[in-house]
């Protein structure tokens, strides 16, 4: 039953992990903590609804869209309201990333109402059984995508020019500058990135729990939670906590109670910042 | 904030007369505001004057409410006993948040501090055997004032607003005294500050007691005003609307805190009419307010003047570059 819950739990971590990595690069990049991150999963979620669900369109097709919109909302929002503010003090900069959760959870809800919505397995067929452990499909695609996903990210970082633009940045503003990459720009692109790989999350997490509108804030919060429990800053280490989280949410669910979910998520980040406050893996700037 | 002027003496008077002429539904607004003026003041204590976001202020008025109601409602405790021992399990709820607040800051003290908050709201729906959980606490019973009938809404919001009186009273003493100079020498810089011979760690620790302290006795005032108490009123909502209160208003600033709270509070009932969007308009002023007065709407009369006297400069300049033509 421990490895049955477990790898159940996986599969929601793997959500949060990417959730986690895409706050993270936003941190790295533009020293801006986004409480908004969660909003950009929620967007991603009711796109896949509306065309996969009402529309009856072919996941294939609704996939990439799902990551388009909210990669131009995260680049829109970049350029309107976030540029302005960077350098300015930290509360300023919480208080509008909460004013555009608020704005863009509100969204959501005029348009979708606050019930929620279940969305179909993205994948169809029995469980799979692998050494006594049933696991759904659905979970083999959501631990694979994430698997592909962190391989690809970690590519484009290392390889491309924009991974190194990104990383030039998120290492010394200054330097960047000096050594001719358009700061704000990259900035941008960072956001676009960020909120590209949330919608992603967005699609994988919709089957696993009800889309609803209002769901932004406490996956933000699990993210968030999972960064830090990583080590904040880490990219690795923002993957780990994700999954980590989203074990202990399944398995506090089953053998203790399901009402005390949060309340363990919490203990966790308090016990960590208690003995290993630079968190599992460590962020070396 | 030294002595007091023509507008803040206008406001202070509005504040008395005016609620008399209000309805049922504005004098209950009107309540609110007051207390969470109060909660907006414990708040800027900590993050305006010391510098540390926390966003689990709704766990410390959680705490100081159902302290005071459960001692009441189920021990049979007056309001005057049961909301000194309010404010004290809050002042060491305050004590035991205070040390993570020692080491962390920014965005780790935020999310520890929601961590708090949430706990806070989770336990008080769960531990049903003491909180009642969803189905809430009530009658609690409003103070008893010998010769003043505090049932009366019209006059319990005087008892609230004499409250307050003392607590801004409180807090200029506070803010100008060697306590409050400490704090904002640590927010400027820590290390300067423990050079001229700051203890850091009591300052902050003192400020997080005080801060929680204030915010379980705006919590009593709640519980006994509102006479039910269900969990739903101290969730995470609550917390970033006092911290919108306190930044919307003006960081660091007395009046900011007091008007912060009855722009907030009072701003999505007067945005009622537009129903569903009022949320979303109110998210977009949030913003709107950061980009072009980030020192919050307090700040409106200093930027507007300064930006006048701006112009008035360059028009200035002007003249008198035109008259040393020849």
């Amino acid at each position: 039953m421990f490895f049955q819950l477990a790898t159940s739990g996986i599969a929601t971590g793997c959500a949060y992990a990417l959730i986690a990595l895409g706050f993270v690069m936003i941190w790295n990049t533009a020293s801006v903590v986004n409480f908004a991150q969660g909003e950009f999963v929620v967007i991603a979620m009711f796109v896949a609804l509306t065309c996969h669900v009402t529309l009856g369109w072919p996941l294939w097709m609704v996939l990439p869209l799902a990551v388009l919109l909210p990669a131009i909302v995260g680049y829109a929002t970049e350029r309107v309201v976030i540029r302005p503010v960077i350098g300015a003090a930290e509360m300023t900069i919480v208080t509008v990333t909460i004013g555009l959760q608020i704005v863009l959870s509100d969204a959501a809800k005029i348009i979708y109402g606050g019930q929620p919505y279940s969305f179909p397995p993205l994948i169809a067929g029995k469980p799979l059984s692998l050494a006594g452990i049933v696991v759904p499909r659905q979970s083999l695609v959501v631990i694979a995508s994430m698997i592909v996903l962190a391989i690809g990210l970690h590519f484009l970082s290392q390889k491309t020019s924009f991974g190194k633009r990104l990383r030039a940045v998120s290492q010394d503003r200054e330097t960047a500058k000096l050594m001719g990459i358009d700061v704000n720009r990259t900035i941008a692109q960072g956001f676009a990135l960020s909120a590209a790989i949330a919608g992603f999350a967005g699609v994988l997490l919709a089957p696993i729990i009800y889309v609803s509108a209002g769901l932004g804030l406490p996956l933000l919060i699990k993210s968030f939670i999972a960064a830090i429990i990583g080590g904040f800053g880490s990219y690795i280490g923002a993957l780990i906590g994700g999954l980590l989280i989203g074990v202990l949410d399944n398995l506090v669910g089953f053998y203790i109670s399901s009402h005390y979910r949060e309340v363990f998520t919490f203990l966790a980040l308090i016990l960590v910042l208690l003995f290993r406050p630079q968190g599992l893996f460590p962020h070396h700037r | 904030m030294g002595r007091l002027n023509p507008l803040g003496l206008a406001v202070i008077i509005a504040a008395i007369v005016i609620p008399i002429f209000l309805s049922e539904y504005a004098l209950h607004l009107m309540i609110m505001v007051v207390i969470f003026a109060i909660l907006t003041l414990s708040l800027n204590l900590i993050s305006g004057y010391g510098g540390l976001i926390s966003l689990g202020h709704a766990g410390f008025f959680l705490i100081g409410s159902y302290t005071s109601a459960l001692l009441s409602v189920y021990q049979g405790w007056p309001f005057w006993l049961s909301a000194p021992m309010a404010i004290l399990l809050t002042a060491t709820s305050g004590l035991l948040l205070g040390f993570p607040a020692l080491r962390w800051s920014g965005h780790f003290l935020a999310v520890i501090t929601i961590a708090f908050g949430s706990i806070a709201q989770l336990l008080s729906i769960n531990w049903v055997f003491l909180t009642n959980g969803i189905d809430g606490v009530a009658p609690i019973l409003r103070p008893y004032l010998p010769g003043i009938d505090l049932t009366s809404n019209l006059n319990y919001y005087y008892f609230v607003l004499i409250c307050l009186a003392f607590i801004v009273y409180l807090m200029i003493r506070l803010v100008a005294s060697g306590f409050g100079r400490a704090l904002k020498a640590i927010k400027d810089d820590e290390t300067a500050a423990a050079c001229m011979g700051i203890d850091v760690r009591i300052t902050k620790v003192s400020a997080f007691v005080i801060s929680a302290a204030l915010a379980g006795f705006a919590g009593a005032l709640y519980a006994h005003y509102i006479r039910f108490l269900n969990p739903d009123s101290f969730s995470l909502d609550v917390s970033i609307r006092i911290f919108m209160m306190m930044i919307i208003g003006g960081t660091g600033s007395i009046a900011g805190s007091i008007l912060g709270s009855f722009v907030v509070y009072v701003l999505p009932e007067v945005l009622r009419p537009l129903q569903d969007y009022y949320y979303l308009i109110w998210g977009v002023i949030v913003i709107v307010v950061m980009l072009f007065l980030p020192g919050g709407l307090i700040s409106l009369g200093s930027v507007v003047r300064a930006r006048l006297a701006e112009r008035k400069d360059r028009a200035d300049q002007k003249i008198v570059s035109t008259e040393a033509q020849p």
